[in-house]
């Protein structure tokens, strides 16, 4: 028999937690380019869908409130169909947490270590991912809570270096709905909602261990919102150092905004705390929705998720390698088919079919009562 | 269980990846699991192929490590636990 062990996360760590993995890809690779100058804006409005999106998933999982979305669907449609639903669930998680760490990958290899293959760094962040899960979700809820206020310090310095250093040119962000509001909703509802938005739905694999349900929506929101700021300020900042056409040629904004800094000729490259940010963000995403893989399997084997860690860990290293041949096709893919294909009906239609679900079987009990 | 889940998300993965080969570059199933695996172009990869077995390997003593214990149960309670 399957031993249970309670695991606990404070509504502390469920904060850092949300923004960490918010961040997490999206600071990589830069979001809401399509809207040009307005991207900042197009962020901001996503992030009200996004806080929309984390209350909807809130709503309907807090109706069960120790059970996650997998034990959610056993109760809707019986086991056997969730069994096949939870895979298919299982296999979108996991190869998310690959993509995940193709950016990481992708990013250290261009930019910070050149020499060294790719398949290294995937290797070194799963086997840590895998092995901080074998220790439990408890372990990496508390790395993400240590480590998050440096994230903000290092934000909060690369802000004043950027702007003491002269790199800046805040005309650049003018014309402020040169083409009219159709861009800035279109990315905000087609792009964002979907990437990095809707992905909190690995959360709703989490909120089963949440100690204080109580204040849990309003941690969840101030979560996302924080998450918001930050991509907004960062997405204002590299438009304002690099200019739209250089956000949409780069391949890592952020870090080409971050070389921009030269106070003196003395301080200059802090391309360091940069990468402590995406490290961060990525290592807390990417563990996160393997973690959500590892429920799923814990939920149909009725073996604990410790057991799966390690290996999981190094298919995720493995399909990260796979997952395309080089940076570009990896974006391509990225852009054409993972959100049309696999998060649109995953994040949204699913869930949505599913609450749906909740609110009939829950009916039919009160007036069979 | 272990080992099966392993297999199962490798095939599944891999799958996955195929039929979005096929999407993007108009690839026959074949030719885009070719694609995948192909290895040859990038020997770095045998890092993750190695990376991969030693999960494989991990999960065959985790299943293992699982039935002895399951063994041991049944011997002292004299009853099948997962029954």
């Amino acid at each position: 028999m399957m031993k249970v062990n309670k695991e606990n996360i404070s509504l502390s760590q469920l904060l850092t937690l949300l923004i960490n993995f918010l961040l997490g890809s999206a600071i990589v690779v830069g979001i809401g380019s399509n809207a040009k100058n307005d991207a900042w804006l197009a962020i901001a409005l996503g992030g009200l869908i996004g806080i929309g999106i984390i209350s909807a998933y809130h709503f309907f999982i807090l109706r069960f409130p120790d059970k996650n979305i997998f034990q959610v669907f056993e109760f809707c449609i019986g086991r056997k169909v969730t069994i096949v639903i939870t895979f298919i669930y299982i296999v979108y998680f996991l190869y998310i947490s690959a993509r995940v760490t193709r950016d990481f990958g992708e990013l250290m290899v261009t930019a910070i270590l050149p020499n060294t293959p790719i398949e290294v760094m995937s290797i070194s962040l799963c086997l840590l991912m895998g092995y901080i899960l074998y220790l439990g979700i408890e372990v990496l809820a508390r790395t993400s809570e240590i480590f998050t206020p440096y994230l903000f310090v290092f934000f909060i310095l690369l802000t004043i270096f950027l702007f003491a250093s002269g790199s800046t040119e805040v005309n650049q962000i003018q014309p402020i709905l040169g083409e009219g509001i159709m861009p800035v909703i279109k990315t905000a509802f087609l792009d964002l909602s979907l990437f990095p938005f809707g992905e909190v739905i690995a959360f709703s694999v989490i909120y089963a261990s949440l100690t204080n349900k109580k204040y849990s929506l309003r941690v969840s929101i101030i979560g996302v919102g924080v998450a918001t700021i930050l991509l907004v300020v960062s997405s204002f900042l590299m438009i304002v150092t690099l200019g739209v056409d250089s956000v949409q040629r780069s391949n890592f904004p952020l870090l080409s905004t971050a070389r921009a800094v030269s106070i003196g000729e003395f301080l200059e490259r802090i391309d360091a705390i940069v990468v402590f940010i995406i490290m961060l963000g990525v290592f807390i995403k990417g563990s996160l929705f393997m973690y959500a893989g590892l429920k799923g399997l814990e939920f149909i084997f009725k073996l604990s998720y410790r057991y799966f860690a390690l290996p999981v860990s190094m298919i995720i290293s493995l399909f990260s390698v796979l997952v395309s041949v080089d940076f570009a096709d990896h974006i391509q893919e990225g852009i054409k088919v993972v959100p049309y294909y696999l998060h649109l009906p995953l994040q949204h239609i699913v869930p949505f079919i599913l609450f749906l679900l909740v609110l009939w079987r829950q009916q039919k009990g009160k007036s069979e009562n | 269980m272990v080992t099966l889940s392993y297999f199962l998300l490798l095939i599944f993965l891999s799958i996955l990846l195929a039929l979005f080969d096929i999407k993007l570059f108009e690839l026959t199933f074949f030719e885009a699991i070719v694609k995948i695996y192909y290895s040859e172009i990038a020997v770095g990869r045998y890092f993750s192929f190695a990376g991969a077995f030693l999960g494989l390997i991990w999960s065959v003593v985790v299943d293992v490590r699982i039935y002895r214990s399951n063994k041991k149960d049944i011997k002292v309670s004299g009853f099948n636990d997962e029954s």
